[in-house]
């Protein structure tokens, strides 16, 4: 079984024609303006949205596990929680949902088919995403193999951070890599999000060096992190030097936000949404490095 | 039986009416008038009653030129007349008494109102909707239209008419009287000379109309209106050689007949326009400002519902200049952002990209035209629906809310109307209505809860009720053309509908070729999806009786919140899942062949389902009970085979999937809504394009478009005064978003909005 928060139809911003994004659980980073913090964790979590919630603790009375409690306020242990669904069943007023659906691979990939004369209209496919798709490894190599066989064009939005080797095992089966390059200072890259700059650089590389027409670079553009000339440039630089084509530039938004709140994680990053606007001077630098960039998934 | 009164509201009427030139005094000496040539014909035959009425009207309710008219032709109507819609009046003699009772309060004398209390004393026994309505409406099962109390409603009316204007252009006004001498002399080819005598008299009239507004008119003006005159005085006696010619001959009778849609006008218009523009007799700026004019006018109608011009596909003879006028027509529904004309485009695989192209642009400006038809389904749809050869279903075009007749050759109108889910709710409550408590199962046997034990009893108890409502349906749409027809002979439809002139008949009378019809039917997927909720819940899961499901409904789901939550977790329609999907196909096939069937029984051309909407999922859904798909009392209906506002959520291409899987084969026309925002239909387009390509190739017929953003509609709500030209598509029809009453609006709200 593999774990999928959600599965996307009609996606428009996770690469080339009409696709079907399939989000899985688990990833190795975390960070501060995620979008999607629900896959964090690779087991299913649950959310509880406090604006709905009228605290009639029928949650806590149904569970026969005991992983529900109402002492302050909400709480969910999940080492107790077995998924039955008990709680979310019987919530009225809907403030509680379930992230995450183990799934078997032929499921996915029959919901995932239902729109295959979509993507060959539009030259499209799927996309896997997250989450990191590597952190479910074994699933998830199952999964490419699948779409593989059916002749589908498969994208991958990655962090890039895990090791080579399973790269090494996977890269055959992607037609596109969406490969996030958040940072290029190794230390506030691990500081801010937890991930390993060397190990990203190393995976990149290795595709760009075989295969540089199979990889989009992408940077979510994030205040205080890495929305100043220099650093964007020094991303941008690098990318071009590894001979790559395309980098998209993904403005800040904070639309994941109340998935924080449903998951009473505080969300620290909290900014106003960013103007595409604003990072059109970008479009220029590229130009001079020989790099198209695009403001927008 | 009491007399049944057919007082009220009798058609969706958004775009408000613009009031009637003559002063009340004078509308009430016309319509004292008309009254009294209708009595003075008791007796006598229906066609020279029809043509000795209609010389009452015409000319005289013809109204000024307007200033930017580039082709003369503005036609008041009053409660009291003659037509075949109820959008423009109502059909045959008719009184809209709603209307005549408004009227009576712009009179200033006791004696004035009494005049008006005679009139409307009278038309309660002659009115031709009412004498139907006398023998088919009765207090529980079947109700005028639009009383919504009832499941099914019937009404007596001839829409759709799309009359065969090439004859005119081919013969011109003298060729068809020479036509008509050659037949015999029967009362309905005398009538019918006269009508056209009448025509001319009726051109004649817009002579002294264009004269007198060139008194004051600037001299570009005065230009415009010569032009006008010397065609009309042209057209009186010759065939139209001219493309404004053509569109002068065919907008006058289109008027004097009553028709509200007008058809492939590019079939008609282009060759004139093509041959104008080879010659340099005008250019393209030329008749793009005679068509943004003929918009105007039909804008000018307020007709709501209607307005049909449609352009493109298959069995057009000369495609480049049909190509041509559809273009300039493009360019013009672009730029008016009128709610009408309905603006329509039929195309197939080997469509101009270019127009295609142009289509696009249209809607992704957010004019919700054109709508688009897609001919390498609906043809040999068509021709199986309707039994018509492959030739004769190319020239299938829809009217109104998306019914489909044969330009010419068919009449369709949609005088039936079924509410699936009441039907639904009725079989499952014993044969009463859960709404108001009445009896409305006639003499089926309907079974108590108790007594079915599988699905397959309840969903066969359901078609038991569903049957006897078919039975009346084919019975009452067939009735309402024997009393229009006792009536009135129709003479300005019947002289361009073939076959009626070489019959010598009248178009109801055995003239027409073929006598079709259409039912419309309501709550479709509402009514699957709630079977599929108790085939789910009761017979697979066993989590409730159906009792317990029932008695939650009939509680509204007040202190049934758990059950109202299970029932709405139960997956929907739209959502492209097999078995649900399923269920909603089989429940279409069945009424579908259910009422096709039927038609073709009772000797009817064809009778076939239209899952087209206009209004009615929003009004029948107030008077419906809470549905076991989750929806409460009194909350709209699904829009046509739509689903559900908010029951789809997983995109559009998985909607436009379950859209796709219903056959067209075994309906009148269907019609889909689907909305984007601008940033979608802009920044994504190829990818919307190949959308909506795939959905036609797996066999989507229909597709309309709605484009608007975020919030946009809220603020509307909120603010109307900054949204004048916010058009939106309600199903059947376009609409001013803010013209739209709240129930309305908030039933488009609930619809997904792809972004």
């Amino acid at each position: 079984m593999i774990n999928v928060s959600n599965i996307e139809k009609f996606a428009t911003h996770d690469g080339p024609g009409i696709r079907t994004t399939i989000f899985l659980m688990g990833c190795p980073l975390h960070c501060p303006w995620c979008a999607n913090p629900e896959t964090w964790s690779i087991q299913s979590t649950l959310m509880h949205d406090e604006n709905k919630c009228v605290s009639c603790k029928t949650c806590m009375h149904v569970c026969k596990q005991g992983a529900i409690s109402f002492e302050e306020q909400f709480r969910w242990d999940a080492t107790k929680c077995i998924n039955c669904q008990a709680c979310i069943d019987n919530c009225i007023p809907d403030a509680l949902s379930m992230a995450g659906k183990p799934m078997e691979i032929e499921d996915v990939l029959k919901e995932v088919l239902k729109d295959k004369d979509y993507y060959e209209m539009s030259n499209g496919g799927v996309t896997i995403s997250g989450g990191e798709p590597f952190v479910q490894y074994e699933e998830f190599k199952k999964l490419v193999k699948a779409l593989k066989k059916e002749g589908l064009h498969v994208a991958l939005e990655t962090t890039g951070n895990y090791s080579l080797a399973k790269l090494k095992e996977i890269e055959p089966y992607i037609d596109l890599f969406l490969f996030d390059i958040k940072h290029i200072d190794k230390e506030k890259l691990y500081d801010v999000t937890g991930a390993n700059l060397d190990m990203i650089l190393t995976n990149f590389e290795y595709i760009a060096n075989t295969h540089p027409e199979k990889i989009i670079s992408r940077t979510p553009v994030i205040p205080t992190f890495n929305k100043d000339k220099e650093t964007l440039t020094r991303i941008l630089s690098y990318v071009a030097s590894k001979h790559i084509k395309e980098a998209n530039l993904l403005p800040y938004h904070p639309l994941g936000k109340n998935k924080w709140n449903q998951l009473h994680k505080e969300y620290t990053y909290s900014f106003k949404m960013m103007d595409k606007k604003e990072l059109e001077e970008y479009i220029e630098i590229g130009k001079h490095l020989g790099l198209y960039v695009k403001i927008g998934g | 039986m009491a007399k049944i009164s057919v007082d009220g509201v009798q058609n969706a009427e958004v775009s408000k009416p613009i009031p009637c030139e003559k002063s009340a005094k004078e509308q009430l000496e016309i319509m004292e008038e008309y009254t009294r040539v209708h009595k003075e014909y008791t007796g006598k035959d229906k066609a020279f009653r029809e043509i000795n009425c209609l010389k009452v009207l015409f000319p005289r309710l013809f109204r000024s030129i307007e200033e930017t008219d580039l082709i003369a032709g503005r036609l008041d109507f009053l409660p009291i007349g003659f037509g075949s819609v109820t959008s423009i009046g109502g059909v045959g003699h008719y009184c809209v008494f709603h209307k005549l009772r408004a009227f009576k309060q712009l009179l200033h004398t006791e004696e004035e109102m009494k005049r008006v209390d005679a009139l409307y004393e009278y038309w309660t026994d002659h009115d031709v909707k009412a004498i139907y309505c006398q023998d088919v409406l009765n207090d529980t099962t079947t109700g005028r239209f639009i009383d919504c109390t009832y499941p099914y409603m019937a009404t007596a009316r001839l829409s759709g008419m799309m009359l065969d204007y090439n004859k005119l252009m081919k013969l011109g006004i003298n060729g068809i009287i020479d036509l008509l001498k050659s037949k015999k002399q029967n009362a309905f080819i005398q009538a019918s000379i006269e009508t056209m005598e009448l025509f001319k008299t009726v051109i004649d009239e817009q002579v002294i109309l264009c004269e007198k507004a060139k008194e004051n008119a600037s001299e570009t003006r005065i230009k415009d209106l010569d032009r006008m005159i010397s065609d009309l005085k042209y057209i009186k006696e010759n065939k139209p050689s001219t493309f404004h010619q053509a569109l002068q001959l065919f907008w006058l009778y289109a008027l004097c007949a009553g028709c509200i849609n007008y058809g492939r006008m590019d079939i008609v218009l282009g060759p004139y326009l093509k041959n104008d523009i080879d010659k340099g007799i005008i250019d393209e700026d030329e008749a793009y400002r005679y068509l943004k004019s003929l918009w105007k006018m039909i804008e000018n109608r307020r007709t709501t519902v209607n307005g049909r011009i449609i352009v493109g596909g298959q069995g057009r003879e000369n495609v480049e200049a049909c190509d041509l006028f559809a273009k300039i027509c493009l360019r013009v529904c672009k730029d008016t952002r009128y709610v009408e004309p309905q603006f329509t485009l039929r195309f197939d695989k080997t469509t101009d990209p270019e127009i295609m192209d142009m289509a696009y642009e249209c809607i992704a400006s957010g004019a919700t035209y054109p709508t688009l038809y897609n001919d390498d389904v609906n043809v040999p749809a068509v021709e199986y629906a309707m039994r018509v050869s492959n030739e004769i279903a190319k020239q299938y075009i829809p009217f109104g809310c998306g019914e489909f007749v044969i330009q010419g050759k068919s009449v369709g109108t949609p005088n039936t109307l079924l509410n699936l889910l009441k039907i639904l709710q009725i079989s499952m409550n014993n044969g009463y209505d859960p709404m108001d408590g009445i009896y409305k199962a006639g003499p089926v046997e309907v079974k108590p809860l108790s007594e079915l034990y599988t699905f397959e009893d309840v969903y066969n108890q359901y078609n038991k009720v569903l049957d006897f409502y078919c039975d009346l349906s084919v019975h009452d749409q067939a009735y309402s053309y024997e009393v229009m027809n006792k009536e009135v002979s129709f003479l300005f439809c019947s002289i361009l509908m073939d076959d009626c002139i070489n019959r010598e008949k009248a178009l109801l009378d055995g003239g027409v070729e073929i006598l079709g019809g259409t039912n419309e039917t309501y709550g479709n997927i509402n009514t699957s999806n709630s079977l599929y909720a108790i085939k789910k819940l009761v017979f697979e899961d066993k989590k409730y009786t159906l009792e317990e499901l029932n008695n939650a409904a009939l509680h509204n789901f007040e202190g049934y919140e758990k059950i109202q939550k299970d029932l709405l977790a139960v997956p929907k329609y739209g959502n492209d899942i097999e078995e649900v999907d399923e269920l909603a196909n089989d429940c279409y096939e069945y009424v579908a062949k259910a009422i096709r069937d039927r038609g073709i029984e009772k000797g009817l051309g064809y009778y076939l389902i239209v899952i087209s909407n206009n209004q009615t999922n929003t009004d029948w859904g107030k008077q419906t009970d809470a549905s076991l798909d989750g929806r409460k009392k009194a909350i709209y209906m699904n829009p046509a085979n739509n689903p559900q506002g908010g029951a789809s959520k997983n995109g559009p291409t998985a909607c436009l999937n379950s859209l796709a899987r219903f056959k067209a084969k075994y309906h009148g026309g269907s019609v889909q809504n689907i909305k984007f925002t601008p940033r979608m239909m802009h920044e994504d387009k190829e990818k919307v394009k190949a959308l909506w390509k795939t959905y036609f190739d797996k066999g989507g017929c229909q597709l309309m478009v709605t484009v608007v953003d975020h919030g946009v509609l809220e603020d509307a709500q909120k603010h109307p005064q900054n949204y004048p030209d916010l058009i939106v598509r309600v199903a059947g029809y376009s609409a001013v978003f803010v013209n739209l009453t709240p129930d309305i609006q908030g039933e488009l709200l609930s619809r997904t909005l792809y972004d």
